[in-house]
């Protein structure tokens, strides 16, 4: 699966039904559509709220995120950040979207 | 009154017709049975549970009956009835009290929806609370025979059940379930300790549930606040290990020991996230009875979490 998919914006499903407690660096949320709840990563967690708060392109929200985690956005960033958009929407959590 | 002030011929007598109506921290059951194993069991191990006049209601209408025809006499089994319906198979006769301890549980985690039910023991020492949870065969049960034969309260032994609107655990206090090998060590481990018959060849082994203390029985109506989350495993040779373990994996972990999470949706969501808060979780292995009360003992008092352990 490839991270910039074609003039196609990457979003959350169903942020509003989104419930989210954290402890440590670790974060439990409740996603009350699916009644499904899962323990992500603060970078999988940042993802999320970004996603929830607007649509993202790929490669802006890659921009994003390096800028928000004050790091390269180089290839293995890229790479861990397709990983995670991959496994988050494998969850249902996030979805692409066209314009 | 409670089942100990009559003689077991008599509530024998009872629980063919019209039955007993019982209470066992919230719910009141009314239990009819013909046969005498399973009046001689509760009888010997619901002793100090209180009766309830029978104005006609109870929370759970049980059966444990014997099927009519010929499997009244040729390998003679026996049938659980909960408000008339049957959710079981039938089982050997012989194994009838598991089957109504077993049936009770189902009862309880089936219809308690008041509750946020988890599938784990719960025990109290001076107002705290400590939730077992664990898979069968982890010895979860062993431990907690062993805790409260030193002790800490009862409140479960198979159902913690959570009051949402206040984050209370409420007590049941009914039989522990041992298995086993546990039924010879808890009869060698705790002085006095009263076990019910050895029932063989059950689908989890060989069962025999103890009698919970009477202490735990009385104060049944105090709920307590968890404050402890312990996944405790049992390993041959292991040495008493409680280490510390991370709260949101602690939350996934008894959310999925839950058994109406779904039912209860955000509703438990905030229930677990207010309780995980609130307690300390740890991962518990153990091999030596004692060792393990003393760790628990060392909680109790306070000891901070970096100096417990033997």
């Amino acid at each position: 699966m490839s991270l910039h998919r074609e003039g196609r914006r990457w979003r959350v499903l169903r942020a509003e039904e989104l419930y989210w407690r954290r402890w440590d660096e670790q974060y439990v949320v409740y996603d009350s559509g699916s009644g499904q709840t899962h323990v992500l990563d603060p970078a999988a967690a940042l993802l999320i709220q970004l996603l929830g708060e607007r649509s993202f392109e790929a490669f802006e929200l890659s921009e994003k995120m390096a800028s928000l985690l004050h790091v390269d956005a180089d290839a293995e960033f890229q790479e861990r950040l397709q990983q995670t958009l991959s496994k988050l929407e494998e969850l249902s959590l996030i979805e692409t979207a066209s314009h | 009154m409670k089942v100990s002030d009559f003689t077991e011929s008599s509530i024998a007598r009872q629980l063919r017709r019209p039955g007993i109506w019982f209470r066992t921290g919230p719910f009141c059951t009314h239990l009819q049975t013909p046969i005498e194993s399973v009046a001689r069991a509760f009888h010997a191990l619901y002793a100090d549970f209180p009766l309830v006049e029978n104005d006609g209601f109870a929370d759970f209408h049980v059966r444990v009956a014997s099927p009519r025809g010929f499997r009244r006499w040729h390998r003679p089994q026996a049938l659980f009835f909960c408000d008339g319906e049957r959710p079981f198979k039938p089982l050997d006769r012989r194994q009838a009290f598991a089957m109504f301890e077993w049936g009770f549980n189902w009862c309880v985690s089936s219809y308690a929806h008041q509750y946020v039910i988890i599938h784990a023991a719960i025990i109290e020492r001076r107002g705290r609370a400590a939730i077992l949870a664990a898979p069968p065969g982890s010895g979860k049960s062993t431990l907690t025979a062993a805790l409260i034969g030193r002790g800490w309260r009862l409140l479960s032994d198979e159902l913690t059940l959570i009051d949402p609107s206040r984050g209370l655990a409420v007590a049941i206090a009914r039989p522990v379930s041992l298995k086993n090998a546990s039924i010879d060590l808890i009869r060698g481990f705790t002085a006095g300790a009263v076990i019910g018959p050895r029932i063989e060849d059950t689908a989890k082994g060989a069962v025999a549930h103890l009698k919970p203390p009477a202490d735990s029985v009385y104060r049944m109506d105090e709920p307590a606040l968890p404050y402890w989350v312990v996944f405790p495993k049992f390993q041959p040779g292991a040495n008493t290990s409680l280490a510390s373990y991370p709260k949101a994996n602690a939350f996934l972990r008894l959310a999925d020991h839950a058994f109406n999470y779904c039912q209860h949706g955000v509703r438990a969501f905030h229930t677990f996230a207010e309780l995980i808060d609130r307690c300390a979780c740890y991962e518990f292995t153990y091999s030596n009875l004692d060792e393990a009360v003393a760790v628990f003992d060392a909680l109790a008092s306070g000891a901070p979490a970096a100096t417990v352990g033997v």
